[in-house]
């Protein structure tokens, strides 16, 4: 989704549409002027100070009502961060994001299974998974290595991570499952679900 | 819009909140599917494999990488051989199933004086036969009795009957204990003992066979000190060879000792086993046992293929008043002797000739001073 005039049109209704309506009702209340979409897109490229002609004031709700929407996220409202999803840039909070970024790991470890020198690689130190795959193995599936001064690497072996990966993909099919659910109770509650945990809600 | 609420356990995750949230998720998400993500991670962890019933895990895989580890710079070159050796079989081996009724008829045939005996392998294997895995085991038996009743010969032959890997542990000439347990890897001259070699094959389990254990009873180092943990379950469950100095599970081992005089075996020892004394066969008796060691020599030797299979009724009465050990000698003096006879079958001359030769080579021990 890109910020443009069109998030003021009545079937815009999602956390960044209530965004950009909220803003021009803003406006309006308090210049009484109808607020100009336009403003909106340019904010987005450009957010310097008195970027658009004379109205600071417009551009002022505009900047502010972009900056809102730079730190929201688009499908639930909750706070997000600016990822790129395939070279577009997307605002999801954690919990949206999660399923996606599993499964887009998951791809990653898969085309990092040669070395530089194109052989298929024996060892998996810990530290070159990425974040989210290493916090889901199961700390029993790693192999210790000791080393000096109490240190243990953890590793996995080839051997042992084509074992794990009916595992990984497993884990991976049921946070897409989990998330589809839950955007679809988003959708239809207008809200997002209570989360388990704080940690969870952003 | 909620407002992000990092605990200080998600902090600890990662400096990112944004990632520490969603590793929270993760495993939130992880262990809500417990069960059904379990049972693909049971397969998968440290690259073990499951143990699946009759199955039993030896050691731990990480306890041997620590150990390979450890003298990394003062390098064993056979330790560390056993070691991958025994990585290599995998930590997870098999254990014994019940012998084939048909095999269990055969000893009963073979050794019709070890009836007790039978029968306790005869209701194990029922026992197997119900549970899970058909896992068999037998206590640790101890059986006395006068020389030549074909102690030996009987566990030899229940060794090969359940098809599990043998270690015949002669006490009798046993100096130290090391020979059951191992020696410590600091001794020039270090290696493992009886029990860990006998558990380097693909089974989690065999049989030890304790010869003359009345023999190593006395003395001041007397080599049976191993046994008193290993002969009992929740102790072998925890047994380290002092060589190896890894915790295994050595409680499938199957014991089996023999003895002349149970007196001379402490009765703390006794008390770990269950004792069978096994008497000397009846002349009928006898007669079974005659004709199964012919059938074993038989099989065994190379005039098997010209003399017939079975021996013959008159012959096999002749060798009732032997013990079961002089048995294989005779038949193999008689075997002799109508082969010097160009004759390709025993004969009761036969016999007679192999123990009257069996008298002359040891005449009677003449006894020094006053009778």
């Amino acid at each position: 989704m890109r910020i443009t005039e069109h998030l003021l049109d009545p079937d815009a209704t999602g956390p960044w549409g209530q965004i950009a309506k909220r803003c021009a009702q803003a406006y309006r209340q308090t210049t009484g002027k109808s607020f100009d979409g336009a403003l909106l897109e340019e904010a987005s490229f450009y957010s310097g100070a008195g970027g658009h002609g004379a109205d600071l004031v417009a551009w002022g709700f505009a900047r502010k009502a972009v900056m809102r929407m730079q730190s929201t996220c688009q499908i639930c409202g909750s706070v997000g961060k600016c990822r790129l999803d395939h070279g577009r840039a997307e605002v999801r909070c954690a919990p949206c994001q999660l399923a996606k970024a599993y499964s887009w790991e998951l791809k990653l470890l898969h085309s990092t299974k040669l070395d530089v020198a194109g052989q298929p690689r024996q060892l998996w130190p810990e530290a070159d998974f990425p974040e989210l795959l290493r916090a889901s193995i199961p700390s029993d599936a790693w192999r210790k290595l000791p080393l000096a001064e109490g240190f243990v690497l953890r590793y996995l072996t080839a051997e042992d991570l084509q074992k794990l990966m009916p595992w990984l993909i497993q884990l991976a099919t049921i946070l897409v499952a989990e998330s589809r659910d839950r955007m679809k109770r988003i959708v239809l509650q207008g809200a997002p679900a209570s989360e388990e945990s704080s940690d969870e809600s952003c | 819009m909620t407002s992000t609420n990092t605990t200080p356990k998600t902090r600890r995750l990662s400096a990112d909140r944004d990632l520490a949230a969603q590793i929270v998720m993760l495993r939130s998400t992880i262990s809500r599917h417990d069960g059904e993500l379990n049972r693909l991670l049971a397969s998968t962890c440290s690259g073990e494999e499951t143990i699946a019933p009759g199955e039993c895990r030896l050691f731990d895989m990480d306890a041997i990488d620590l150990r390979l580890a450890s003298f990394k710079n003062n390098l064993d070159r056979a330790l560390e051989g056993e070691l991958k050796k025994a990585k290599k079989l995998g930590a997870v081996r098999k254990l014994a199933t019940p012998p084939a009724a048909f095999d269990v008829e055969q000893m009963s045939r073979s050794f019709p004086h070890f009836e007790p005996v039978i029968e306790l392998v005869r209701q194990r294997a029922a026992l197997a036969e119900i549970t899970p895995g058909r896992i068999f085991t037998l206590p640790p038996i101890l059986l006395s009795g006068s020389p030549g009743v074909g102690k030996t010969a009987f566990c030899e032959a229940l060794a090969r009957c359940l098809g599990v890997p043998t270690r015949r542990v002669d006490l009798a000439t046993t100096t130290a204990g090391f020979l059951l347990s191992g020696s410590h890897s600091s001794w020039s001259s270090a290696r493992p003992g009886a029990v860990w070699s006998l558990l380097q094959s693909p089974f989690a389990c065999g049989l030890l066979l304790l010869d003359e254990l009345d023999k190593a009873c006395s003395g001041n180092y007397p080599p049976i000190g191993p046994l008193y943990g290993l002969l009992e379950r929740s102790s072998a469950t925890h047994f380290a060879d002092e060589y190896i100095e890894v915790e295994i599970d050595a409680s499938h081992v199957m014991a089996f000792a023999t003895c002349n005089d149970i007196e001379q075996v402490e009765g703390a020892l006794r008390s770990r086993f269950a004792e069978f004394e096994i008497p000397e066969p009846t002349p009928s008796q006898m007669i079974d046992i005659a004709r199964s060691v012919y059938r074993a020599r038989h099989r065994q030797s190379a005039w098997g293929s010209v003399f017939p299979d079975e021996l013959e009724s008159e012959v096999a009465e002749r060798l009732t008043v032997c013990t079961p050990r002089e048995v294989a000698g005779l038949l193999e003096a008689a075997v002799a002797h109508a082969a010097s006879k160009m004759r390709r079958q025993i004969e009761p001359a036969d016999i007679e000739y192999a123990q009257m030769a069996r008298q002359q080579r040891s005449p009677q021990q003449r006894h020094i001073g006053f009778i």
